[in-house]
Protein backbone atom coordinates (compact mmCIF):
# COMPACT_ATOMS: atom_id res chain seq x y z
CA UNK A 1 0.00 0.00 0.00
CA UNK A 2 2.71 2.49 1.03
CA UNK A 3 4.74 1.66 -2.08
CA UNK A 4 1.71 2.44 -4.23
CA UNK A 5 0.99 5.73 -2.42
CA UNK A 6 4.56 6.91 -2.99
CA UNK A 7 4.55 5.61 -6.57
CA UNK A 8 1.35 7.44 -7.52
CA UNK A 9 2.65 10.62 -5.95
CA UNK A 10 5.95 10.34 -7.84
CA UNK A 11 3.98 9.78 -11.03
CA UNK A 12 1.88 12.85 -10.27
CA UNK A 13 5.04 14.91 -9.74
CA UNK A 14 6.40 13.81 -13.14
CA UNK A 15 3.22 14.50 -15.08
CA UNK A 16 2.89 17.93 -13.45
CA UNK A 17 6.40 18.75 -14.56
CA UNK A 18 6.82 20.82 -17.71
CA UNK A 19 9.98 18.91 -18.66
CA UNK A 20 7.90 15.78 -19.18
CA UNK A 21 5.68 17.53 -21.73
CA UNK A 22 8.63 19.24 -23.38
CA UNK A 23 10.25 15.86 -23.96
CA UNK A 24 6.97 14.43 -25.26
CA UNK A 25 6.64 17.40 -27.60
CA UNK A 26 10.12 16.88 -29.03
CA UNK A 27 9.50 13.15 -29.30
CA UNK A 28 6.40 13.86 -31.38
CA UNK A 29 8.35 16.36 -33.46
CA UNK A 30 10.97 13.70 -34.06
CA UNK A 31 8.21 11.35 -35.31
CA UNK A 32 7.30 13.98 -37.88
CA UNK A 33 10.93 14.17 -38.88
CA UNK A 34 11.00 10.39 -39.42
CA UNK A 35 8.09 10.75 -41.87
CA UNK A 36 10.00 13.31 -43.93
CA UNK A 37 13.13 11.16 -43.84
CA UNK A 38 11.23 8.04 -44.95
CA UNK A 39 10.15 9.80 -48.14
CA UNK A 40 13.73 10.68 -48.98
CA UNK A 41 15.28 7.19 -48.89
CA UNK A 42 15.22 4.42 -51.41
CA UNK A 43 13.44 1.17 -50.61
CA UNK A 44 10.71 0.44 -48.11
CA UNK A 45 9.84 3.63 -46.16
CA UNK A 46 8.37 1.46 -43.39
CA UNK A 47 11.91 0.32 -42.53
CA UNK A 48 12.92 3.91 -41.82
CA UNK A 49 9.72 4.66 -39.95
CA UNK A 50 10.11 1.59 -37.74
CA UNK A 51 13.82 2.14 -37.18
CA UNK A 52 13.45 5.80 -36.24
CA UNK A 53 10.19 5.27 -34.36
CA UNK A 54 11.69 2.62 -32.09
CA UNK A 55 14.88 4.65 -31.62
CA UNK A 56 12.71 7.62 -30.76
CA UNK A 57 10.90 5.75 -27.99
CA UNK A 58 14.18 4.53 -26.55
CA UNK A 59 16.10 7.80 -26.75
CA UNK A 60 13.41 9.98 -25.17
CA UNK A 61 12.59 7.27 -22.64
CA UNK A 62 16.27 7.09 -21.68
CA UNK A 63 16.40 10.88 -21.30
CA UNK A 64 13.39 10.82 -18.94
CA UNK A 65 14.75 7.81 -17.03
CA UNK A 66 18.14 9.43 -16.51
CA UNK A 67 17.08 13.04 -15.92
CA UNK A 68 14.24 12.22 -13.55
CA UNK A 69 15.93 9.17 -12.04
CA UNK A 70 19.16 10.88 -10.94
CA UNK A 71 17.25 13.40 -8.82
CA UNK A 72 14.58 10.98 -7.66
CA UNK A 73 15.89 10.38 -4.12
CA UNK A 74 18.51 13.13 -4.02
CA UNK A 75 15.90 15.87 -4.43
CA UNK A 76 13.86 14.44 -1.57
CA UNK A 77 16.92 14.63 0.66
CA UNK A 78 18.01 18.09 -0.48
CA UNK A 79 14.55 19.63 -0.32
CA UNK A 80 13.82 17.74 2.91
CA UNK A 81 10.44 16.57 1.65
CA UNK A 82 11.50 13.13 2.84
CA UNK A 83 11.29 14.23 6.51
CA UNK A 84 7.51 14.09 6.65
CA UNK A 85 7.40 10.79 4.75
CA UNK A 86 10.04 8.56 6.26
CA UNK A 87 8.88 9.53 9.78
CA UNK A 88 5.53 7.85 9.10
CA UNK A 89 4.91 4.14 9.51
CA UNK A 90 6.68 3.25 6.29
CA UNK A 91 9.88 1.34 5.78
CA UNK A 92 12.74 2.77 3.83
CA UNK A 93 12.66 0.02 1.22
CA UNK A 94 9.02 0.94 0.57
CA UNK A 95 10.15 4.49 -0.15
CA UNK A 96 12.81 3.37 -2.65
CA UNK A 97 10.45 0.90 -4.32
CA UNK A 98 7.68 3.51 -4.45
CA UNK A 99 9.91 6.12 -6.05
CA UNK A 100 11.21 3.62 -8.62
CA UNK A 101 7.73 2.33 -9.39
CA UNK A 102 6.47 5.91 -9.77
CA UNK A 103 9.12 6.72 -12.33
CA UNK A 104 8.45 3.41 -14.09
CA UNK A 105 4.76 4.35 -14.31
CA UNK A 106 5.84 7.65 -15.86
CA UNK A 107 7.86 5.73 -18.42
CA UNK A 108 4.88 3.44 -19.13
CA UNK A 109 2.90 6.59 -19.94
CA UNK A 110 5.69 8.01 -22.07
CA UNK A 111 6.25 4.76 -23.96
CA UNK A 112 2.49 4.28 -24.44
CA UNK A 113 2.00 7.85 -25.73
CA UNK A 114 4.96 7.64 -28.08
CA UNK A 115 3.97 4.18 -29.28
CA UNK A 116 0.52 5.47 -30.16
CA UNK A 117 2.03 8.28 -32.22
CA UNK A 118 4.41 5.75 -33.79
CA UNK A 119 1.58 3.32 -34.64
CA UNK A 120 -0.47 6.16 -36.10
CA UNK A 121 2.42 7.30 -38.31
CA UNK A 122 3.11 3.72 -39.39
CA UNK A 123 -0.56 3.04 -40.18
CA UNK A 124 -0.94 6.26 -42.19
CA UNK A 125 2.19 5.57 -44.24
CA UNK A 126 1.20 2.05 -45.21
CA UNK A 127 2.85 0.02 -42.48
CA UNK A 128 -0.24 -0.99 -40.47
CA UNK A 129 0.53 -4.67 -40.97
CA UNK A 130 3.93 -4.20 -39.26
CA UNK A 131 2.57 -2.75 -36.00
CA UNK A 132 2.23 -6.12 -34.26
CA UNK A 133 5.84 -6.99 -35.20
CA UNK A 134 7.14 -3.96 -33.34
CA UNK A 135 5.55 -4.90 -30.00
CA UNK A 136 8.42 -7.14 -28.76
CA UNK A 137 10.91 -4.35 -29.51
CA UNK A 138 8.80 -1.78 -27.67
CA UNK A 139 8.37 -4.10 -24.69
CA UNK A 140 12.11 -4.80 -24.45
CA UNK A 141 12.93 -1.10 -24.90
CA UNK A 142 10.65 -0.48 -21.94
CA UNK A 143 12.47 -3.16 -19.92
CA UNK A 144 15.74 -1.42 -20.73
CA UNK A 145 14.27 1.89 -19.54
CA UNK A 146 13.08 0.24 -16.31
CA UNK A 147 16.60 -1.07 -15.80
CA UNK A 148 18.11 2.39 -16.37
CA UNK A 149 15.54 3.83 -13.95
CA UNK A 150 16.60 1.42 -11.23
CA UNK A 151 20.26 2.26 -11.82
CA UNK A 152 19.56 6.01 -11.68
CA UNK A 153 17.57 5.48 -8.47
CA UNK A 154 20.44 3.46 -7.01
CA UNK A 155 22.98 6.23 -7.64
CA UNK A 156 20.51 8.92 -6.60
CA UNK A 157 20.15 7.33 -3.16
CA UNK A 158 23.72 8.27 -2.19
CA UNK A 159 25.17 10.56 -4.82
CA UNK A 160 24.69 14.01 -6.37
CA UNK A 161 22.70 14.33 -9.62
CA UNK A 162 25.84 15.15 -11.65
CA UNK A 163 27.71 12.09 -10.43
CA UNK A 164 24.58 9.95 -10.67
CA UNK A 165 24.07 11.15 -14.24
CA UNK A 166 27.65 10.29 -15.15
CA UNK A 167 27.45 6.87 -13.49
CA UNK A 168 24.09 6.06 -15.08
CA UNK A 169 25.28 7.16 -18.49
CA UNK A 170 28.38 5.04 -17.94
CA UNK A 171 26.16 2.08 -17.07
CA UNK A 172 24.16 2.68 -20.24
CA UNK A 173 27.28 2.80 -22.40
CA UNK A 174 28.74 -0.29 -20.74
CA UNK A 175 25.42 -2.06 -21.29
CA UNK A 176 25.49 -1.12 -24.94
CA UNK A 177 29.07 -2.27 -25.47
CA UNK A 178 29.82 -5.04 -22.95
CA UNK A 179 28.40 -7.74 -25.20
CA UNK A 180 31.25 -7.16 -27.63
CA UNK A 181 34.00 -7.50 -25.00
CA UNK A 182 34.65 -11.26 -25.56
CA UNK A 183 35.27 -10.54 -29.24
CA UNK A 184 38.29 -8.43 -28.30
CA UNK A 185 40.33 -11.33 -26.89
CA UNK A 186 41.37 -14.59 -28.49
CA UNK A 187 40.78 -17.27 -25.81
CA UNK A 188 43.50 -19.49 -27.27
CA UNK A 189 46.16 -16.80 -27.03
CA UNK A 190 45.11 -15.28 -23.68
CA UNK A 191 42.99 -17.80 -21.78
CA UNK A 192 43.23 -15.96 -18.43
CA UNK A 193 42.25 -12.61 -19.91
CA UNK A 194 39.47 -14.26 -21.87
CA UNK A 195 38.13 -15.90 -18.68
CA UNK A 196 38.31 -12.55 -16.86
CA UNK A 197 36.41 -10.86 -19.66
CA UNK A 198 33.81 -13.61 -19.69
CA UNK A 199 33.32 -13.03 -15.94
CA UNK A 200 33.13 -9.28 -16.50
CA UNK A 201 30.69 -9.84 -19.31
CA UNK A 202 28.57 -11.94 -16.96
CA UNK A 203 28.52 -9.27 -14.23
CA UNK A 204 28.10 -6.20 -16.45
CA UNK A 205 24.76 -5.48 -18.06
CA UNK A 206 24.38 -6.61 -21.66
CA UNK A 207 21.75 -4.67 -23.54
CA UNK A 208 22.13 -6.79 -26.68
CA UNK A 209 19.58 -9.19 -25.18
CA UNK A 210 17.09 -6.34 -24.89
CA UNK A 211 17.72 -4.90 -28.33
CA UNK A 212 15.72 -6.63 -31.06
CA UNK A 213 15.20 -3.47 -33.09
CA UNK A 214 17.34 -4.64 -36.00
CA UNK A 215 15.40 -7.88 -36.29
CA UNK A 216 12.06 -6.08 -36.16
CA UNK A 217 13.06 -3.51 -38.78
CA UNK A 218 13.94 -6.22 -41.28
CA UNK A 219 10.91 -8.31 -40.45
CA UNK A 220 12.80 -11.17 -38.76
CA UNK A 221 10.56 -12.87 -36.22
CA UNK A 222 11.41 -12.45 -32.54
CA UNK A 223 10.52 -15.71 -30.77
CA UNK A 224 8.50 -15.40 -27.56
CA UNK A 225 11.23 -17.38 -25.79
CA UNK A 226 13.78 -14.67 -26.56
CA UNK A 227 11.46 -11.97 -25.24
CA UNK A 228 10.83 -14.02 -22.10
CA UNK A 229 14.54 -14.65 -21.48
CA UNK A 230 15.40 -10.99 -21.99
CA UNK A 231 12.55 -9.93 -19.68
CA UNK A 232 13.71 -12.29 -16.93
CA UNK A 233 17.28 -11.01 -17.40
CA UNK A 234 16.17 -7.38 -17.04
CA UNK A 235 13.96 -8.12 -14.04
CA UNK A 236 16.77 -9.98 -12.33
CA UNK A 237 19.15 -7.07 -12.89
CA UNK A 238 16.55 -4.55 -11.69
CA UNK A 239 15.95 -6.60 -8.54
CA UNK A 240 19.68 -6.84 -7.86
CA UNK A 241 20.23 -3.11 -8.24
CA UNK A 242 17.21 -2.22 -6.12
CA UNK A 243 18.38 -4.54 -3.35
CA UNK A 244 21.73 -2.72 -3.36
CA UNK A 245 19.97 0.67 -3.32
CA UNK A 246 17.80 -0.45 -0.39
CA UNK A 247 20.79 -1.80 1.55
CA UNK A 248 22.57 1.55 1.20
CA UNK A 249 19.50 3.69 1.87
CA UNK A 250 18.44 1.61 4.88
CA UNK A 251 21.62 2.53 6.74
CA UNK A 252 21.73 6.13 5.62
CA UNK A 253 21.46 8.96 8.14
CA UNK A 254 18.99 11.46 6.75
CA UNK A 255 20.65 14.66 7.91
CA UNK B 1 11.42 1.70 32.24
CA UNK B 2 8.37 3.40 33.65
CA UNK B 3 5.04 2.66 31.99
CA UNK B 4 4.04 6.31 31.85
CA UNK B 5 7.02 7.49 29.83
CA UNK B 6 6.24 8.66 26.31
CA UNK B 7 9.94 8.99 25.58
CA UNK B 8 12.73 7.39 27.54
CA UNK B 9 16.32 7.70 26.37
CA UNK B 10 19.45 6.39 28.01
CA UNK B 11 23.00 7.29 27.09
CA UNK B 12 22.18 8.46 23.58
CA UNK B 13 25.21 9.64 21.67
CA UNK B 14 25.69 10.60 18.05
CA UNK B 15 28.82 11.29 16.10
CA UNK B 16 29.04 12.25 12.45
CA UNK B 17 32.06 11.86 10.23
CA UNK B 18 33.54 15.17 9.15
CA UNK B 19 34.14 16.01 5.48
CA UNK B 20 36.52 13.46 3.97
CA UNK B 21 35.93 11.38 7.11
CA UNK B 22 39.19 12.52 8.69
CA UNK B 23 37.62 12.90 12.13
CA UNK B 24 34.28 12.60 13.88
CA UNK B 25 32.07 15.37 15.18
CA UNK B 26 30.19 14.64 18.37
CA UNK B 27 26.67 16.01 18.17
CA UNK B 28 25.10 14.29 21.17
CA UNK B 29 26.81 12.93 24.24
CA UNK B 30 25.26 10.62 26.84
CA UNK B 31 21.77 12.03 26.61
CA UNK B 32 19.34 10.68 29.20
CA UNK B 33 15.80 11.97 28.90
CA UNK B 34 12.34 11.09 30.10
CA UNK B 35 9.19 12.69 28.77
CA UNK B 36 6.02 11.67 30.57
CA UNK B 37 2.77 10.89 28.83
CA UNK B 38 0.40 13.81 28.60
CA UNK B 39 2.92 16.56 29.28
CA UNK B 40 4.11 19.42 27.15
CA UNK B 41 7.86 19.16 27.16
CA UNK B 42 10.13 21.94 25.97
CA UNK B 43 13.55 21.16 24.59
CA UNK B 44 15.73 24.22 24.76
CA UNK B 45 19.07 24.98 23.26
CA UNK B 46 20.80 27.44 21.04
CA UNK B 47 21.28 26.79 17.35
CA UNK B 48 23.63 23.89 16.88
CA UNK B 49 23.23 22.59 20.42
CA UNK B 50 22.01 19.18 19.27
CA UNK B 51 18.21 19.63 19.43
CA UNK B 52 17.46 18.65 15.85
CA UNK B 53 19.88 15.71 16.01
CA UNK B 54 17.98 14.30 18.97
CA UNK B 55 14.65 14.87 17.24
CA UNK B 56 15.94 13.05 14.18
CA UNK B 57 16.88 10.11 16.37
CA UNK B 58 13.40 10.11 17.93
CA UNK B 59 11.75 10.14 14.51
CA UNK B 60 14.04 7.52 12.97
CA UNK B 61 15.73 9.80 10.45
CA UNK B 62 19.13 8.98 11.92
CA UNK B 63 20.45 6.20 14.13
CA UNK B 64 22.16 6.87 17.45
CA UNK B 65 25.81 5.89 17.68
CA UNK B 66 25.40 4.83 21.30
CA UNK B 67 22.57 4.38 23.78
CA UNK B 68 19.09 3.07 23.67
CA UNK B 69 15.56 4.21 24.23
CA UNK B 70 11.86 3.61 24.01
CA UNK B 71 9.07 5.68 22.51
CA UNK B 72 5.50 5.02 23.66
CA UNK B 73 6.76 1.76 25.14
CA UNK B 74 8.37 0.51 21.94
CA UNK B 75 12.07 0.37 21.07
CA UNK B 76 13.70 3.28 19.30
CA UNK B 77 13.64 2.65 15.56
CA UNK B 78 10.44 0.56 15.67
CA UNK B 79 8.57 1.64 12.52
CA UNK B 80 5.14 0.61 13.83
CA UNK B 81 5.24 3.20 16.61
CA UNK B 82 5.31 5.98 14.04
CA UNK B 83 1.60 5.72 13.43
CA UNK B 84 1.23 7.17 16.93
CA UNK B 85 3.78 9.93 16.35
CA UNK B 86 3.23 13.23 14.59
CA UNK B 87 6.24 15.21 13.44
CA UNK B 88 6.69 18.77 12.28
CA UNK B 89 10.22 19.37 11.01
CA UNK B 90 11.94 22.72 11.31
CA UNK B 91 11.05 24.83 8.25
CA UNK B 92 8.88 22.10 6.72
CA UNK B 93 9.13 21.46 3.00
CA UNK B 94 6.38 19.88 0.99
CA UNK B 95 5.78 18.85 -2.58
CA UNK B 96 4.93 22.23 -4.04
CA UNK B 97 3.02 20.70 -6.95
CA UNK B 98 0.38 19.44 -4.49
CA UNK B 99 -2.46 21.48 -3.08
CA UNK B 100 -2.90 21.62 0.69
CA UNK B 101 -5.75 19.16 0.45
CA UNK B 102 -3.79 16.75 -1.76
CA UNK B 103 -0.83 16.88 0.61
CA UNK B 104 -3.01 15.92 3.57
CA UNK B 105 -4.56 13.08 1.55
CA UNK B 106 -1.06 11.83 0.73
CA UNK B 107 0.11 11.96 4.34
CA UNK B 108 -3.12 10.43 5.60
CA UNK B 109 -2.73 7.47 3.27
CA UNK B 110 0.87 6.98 4.38
CA UNK B 111 -0.34 6.97 7.99
CA UNK B 112 -2.80 4.19 7.19
CA UNK B 113 -5.97 6.30 7.49
CA UNK B 114 -9.12 5.39 5.57
CA UNK B 115 -10.25 7.76 2.77
CA UNK B 116 -13.29 8.77 4.84
CA UNK B 117 -11.21 9.52 7.92
CA UNK B 118 -8.75 11.55 5.82
CA UNK B 119 -11.56 13.61 4.27
CA UNK B 120 -13.20 14.34 7.59
CA UNK B 121 -10.04 15.13 9.51
CA UNK B 122 -8.51 17.22 6.68
CA UNK B 123 -11.61 19.39 6.47
CA UNK B 124 -11.53 19.86 10.25
CA UNK B 125 -7.84 20.80 10.32
CA UNK B 126 -7.97 23.07 7.27
CA UNK B 127 -10.79 24.94 8.96
CA UNK B 128 -9.03 25.05 12.31
CA UNK B 129 -5.78 26.29 10.80
CA UNK B 130 -7.49 28.83 8.59
CA UNK B 131 -6.38 27.10 5.39
CA UNK B 132 -9.79 26.32 3.91
CA UNK B 133 -9.50 29.00 1.24
CA UNK B 134 -6.09 27.73 0.19
CA UNK B 135 -6.99 24.05 0.30
CA UNK B 136 -7.14 23.68 -3.46
CA UNK B 137 -4.17 25.92 -4.25
CA UNK B 138 -0.79 24.43 -5.05
CA UNK B 139 1.61 24.89 -2.17
CA UNK B 140 4.22 26.67 -4.28
CA UNK B 141 2.04 29.77 -3.79
CA UNK B 142 1.89 29.42 0.01
CA UNK B 143 3.51 31.85 2.42
CA UNK B 144 5.88 30.62 5.11
CA UNK B 145 3.18 30.85 7.74
CA UNK B 146 0.78 28.84 5.61
CA UNK B 147 3.40 26.14 5.04
CA UNK B 148 3.99 25.96 8.77
CA UNK B 149 0.25 25.50 9.29
CA UNK B 150 0.15 22.73 6.69
CA UNK B 151 3.10 21.26 8.59
CA UNK B 152 1.11 21.34 11.79
CA UNK B 153 -1.92 19.83 10.05
CA UNK B 154 0.06 16.89 8.65
CA UNK B 155 1.66 16.34 12.07
CA UNK B 156 -1.65 15.92 13.90
CA UNK B 157 -3.72 14.58 10.98
CA UNK B 158 -3.67 10.97 12.18
CA UNK B 159 -4.46 11.90 15.79
CA UNK B 160 -1.08 10.78 17.18
CA UNK B 161 -0.40 10.23 20.89
CA UNK B 162 2.98 11.93 20.72
CA UNK B 163 3.58 15.11 18.72
CA UNK B 164 7.18 16.12 18.07
CA UNK B 165 7.67 19.68 16.84
CA UNK B 166 11.04 21.04 15.79
CA UNK B 167 11.12 24.81 16.26
CA UNK B 168 7.39 25.09 15.54
CA UNK B 169 7.25 28.86 15.99
CA UNK B 170 10.44 29.74 14.20
CA UNK B 171 10.03 32.60 11.75
CA UNK B 172 6.32 33.11 12.36
CA UNK B 173 4.60 36.42 12.98
CA UNK B 174 2.86 36.99 16.34
CA UNK B 175 -0.51 35.72 15.12
CA UNK B 176 1.09 32.61 13.63
CA UNK B 177 2.95 31.97 16.87
CA UNK B 178 -0.25 32.45 18.83
CA UNK B 179 -2.06 29.93 16.65
CA UNK B 180 0.64 27.29 17.12
CA UNK B 181 0.60 27.90 20.88
CA UNK B 182 -3.17 27.43 20.91
CA UNK B 183 -2.79 24.11 19.13
CA UNK B 184 -0.18 22.95 21.62
CA UNK B 185 -2.55 23.86 24.45
CA UNK B 186 -5.39 22.04 22.69
CA UNK B 187 -3.24 18.93 22.29
CA UNK B 188 -2.41 19.08 25.97
CA UNK B 189 -6.12 19.26 26.82
CA UNK B 190 -6.69 16.20 24.63
CA UNK B 191 -4.13 14.31 26.71
CA UNK B 192 -1.47 14.18 24.00
CA UNK B 193 2.22 14.37 24.73
CA UNK B 194 3.92 17.29 23.02
CA UNK B 195 7.68 17.48 22.70
CA UNK B 196 8.91 20.64 21.09
CA UNK B 197 12.28 22.20 20.57
CA UNK B 198 12.88 25.90 20.61
CA UNK B 199 15.42 28.53 21.39
CA UNK B 200 12.66 30.99 22.28
CA UNK B 201 12.58 30.74 26.03
CA UNK B 202 9.36 32.60 26.67
CA UNK B 203 7.49 29.93 24.68
CA UNK B 204 8.69 27.31 27.13
CA UNK B 205 7.74 29.44 30.11
CA UNK B 206 4.23 29.84 28.70
CA UNK B 207 3.53 26.33 27.51
CA UNK B 208 5.60 23.64 29.15
CA UNK B 209 5.05 21.38 32.12
CA UNK B 210 8.67 20.34 32.04
CA UNK B 211 11.73 21.12 30.03
CA UNK B 212 15.25 20.04 29.25
CA UNK B 213 18.10 22.20 28.16
CA UNK B 214 20.84 21.01 25.87
CA UNK B 215 24.19 22.58 25.12
CA UNK B 216 27.19 21.14 23.33
CA UNK B 217 25.26 17.93 22.87
CA UNK B 218 24.68 17.34 26.57
CA UNK B 219 21.59 17.77 28.68
CA UNK B 220 22.34 20.03 31.59
CA UNK B 221 18.90 20.44 33.12
CA UNK B 222 15.68 18.44 33.13
CA UNK B 223 12.74 19.45 35.27
CA UNK B 224 10.02 22.04 35.58
CA UNK B 225 10.48 25.58 34.37
CA UNK B 226 9.52 26.73 37.86
CA UNK B 227 12.25 24.70 39.55
CA UNK B 228 14.88 26.05 37.20
CA UNK B 229 13.77 29.62 37.75
CA UNK B 230 13.63 29.11 41.51
CA UNK B 231 17.25 28.04 41.48
CA UNK B 232 18.13 31.49 40.28
CA UNK B 233 15.70 33.44 42.49
CA UNK B 234 17.28 36.67 43.64
CA UNK B 235 14.88 37.81 46.34
CA UNK B 236 11.45 39.43 46.50
CA UNK B 237 10.04 42.84 45.69
CA UNK B 238 7.06 44.42 47.45
CA UNK B 239 5.12 47.27 45.86
CA UNK B 240 3.59 49.36 48.64
CA UNK B 241 0.97 52.10 48.31
CA UNK B 242 -0.34 54.93 50.50
CA UNK B 243 2.77 54.90 52.71
CA UNK B 244 2.73 57.67 55.28
CA UNK B 245 5.94 59.18 56.72
CA UNK B 246 5.29 57.35 59.98
CA UNK B 247 5.03 54.01 58.22
CA UNK B 248 8.01 54.82 56.05
CA UNK B 249 10.15 55.09 59.19
CA UNK B 250 9.10 51.55 60.09
CA UNK B 251 9.95 50.31 56.62
CA UNK B 252 13.42 51.76 56.83
CA UNK B 253 14.16 49.40 59.72
CA UNK B 254 13.28 46.33 57.67
CA UNK B 255 15.93 44.34 55.78
CA UNK B 256 16.31 45.24 52.13
CA UNK B 257 16.33 48.49 50.25
CA UNK B 258 13.60 51.04 49.74
CA UNK B 259 13.08 53.06 46.60
CA UNK B 260 10.38 55.30 45.19
CA UNK B 261 8.38 54.18 42.17
CA UNK B 262 6.16 57.10 41.24
CA UNK B 263 3.66 57.46 44.08
CA UNK B 264 4.47 53.97 45.37
CA UNK B 265 7.36 52.57 47.31
CA UNK B 266 9.30 49.49 46.36
CA UNK B 267 10.89 47.29 49.00
CA UNK B 268 13.49 44.86 47.62
CA UNK B 269 14.39 41.97 49.90
CA UNK B 270 17.63 40.05 49.60
CA UNK B 271 17.51 36.30 48.86
CA UNK B 272 18.26 35.28 52.50
CA UNK B 273 15.25 37.14 53.96
CA UNK B 274 12.03 35.17 54.26
CA UNK B 275 9.44 37.27 52.40
CA UNK B 276 6.55 35.74 54.39
CA UNK B 277 7.94 37.07 57.66
CA UNK B 278 8.27 40.55 56.14
CA UNK B 279 4.77 40.33 54.66
CA UNK B 280 3.28 39.57 58.10
CA UNK B 281 5.15 42.53 59.57
CA UNK B 282 3.91 44.84 56.82
CA UNK B 283 0.32 43.74 57.34
CA UNK B 284 0.69 44.17 61.10
CA UNK B 285 1.99 47.72 60.57
CA UNK B 286 -1.01 48.51 58.38
CA UNK B 287 1.04 49.03 55.20
CA UNK B 288 -0.92 48.39 52.00
CA UNK B 289 0.89 45.75 49.92
CA UNK B 290 -0.06 46.19 46.31
CA UNK B 291 2.07 43.36 44.91
CA UNK B 292 4.62 40.80 46.01
CA UNK B 293 6.98 39.83 43.18
CA UNK B 294 9.57 37.06 43.40
CA UNK B 295 12.65 38.41 41.66
CA UNK B 296 13.69 35.74 39.17
CA UNK B 297 15.69 36.02 36.01
CA UNK B 298 14.21 34.88 32.70
CA UNK B 299 15.55 31.78 31.08
CA UNK B 300 17.52 33.93 28.67
CA UNK B 301 19.39 35.51 31.58
CA UNK B 302 20.04 32.10 33.07
CA UNK B 303 21.43 30.88 29.79
CA UNK B 304 23.68 33.90 29.52
CA UNK B 305 24.76 33.59 33.15
CA UNK B 306 25.67 29.94 32.65
CA UNK B 307 27.53 30.70 29.44
CA UNK B 308 25.38 28.22 27.53
CA UNK B 309 25.21 28.33 23.80
CA UNK B 310 28.46 30.07 23.19
CA UNK B 311 30.82 29.17 20.41
CA UNK B 312 32.02 25.60 20.46
CA UNK B 313 28.60 24.04 20.73
CA UNK B 314 28.09 20.81 18.94
CA UNK B 315 26.77 20.92 15.41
Amino acid sequence: MNVWVIATNTFREAVRNKVFYTLLFFATLFSGFSIILSTMVLGDPAHVLIDLGLANIEIFGTLIAIFVGITLVYKELQQRTIYTIITRPIRRHQFILGKTLGLTLTLVTEVAAMSLVFFLVLALWGGADRIADTLPAIWLAFMKLALITSVATFFSSFSTPILSGMFTLGFYLIGAGSGYLPDLVDPEKSPVLAAAIRLLNFVLPDFRLLDVKGRVVYGDPVPAGDVFTATVYALFYIALILVLAILIFDRKDIK
Amino acid sequence: MKAEAAIELTGIGKTFPSDFRVRTIRSLDQVDLEVRRGEVFGFIGHNGAGKTTLIKILTGLIQPTTGDGRILGRPLGDVSVRKDIGFLPERPYFYDYLSGEEALRFYGRLSGMSPDAIRKRSAELLEMLDLREAAKRRMRTFSKGMLQRVGMAQAILHDPHLVILDEPMSGLDPSGRGRIKDIIRMLKEQGKTVFFSTHILSDVEQLCDRMATIAQGRIWYTGTVEDLLNRYERGTRFILTDVTDEKRAVLENLPGSLSEKGRDLELSLPMETDPNVVLKRLVAEGVRVERMIPERPGLEEIFLAEGIGRKGDAA
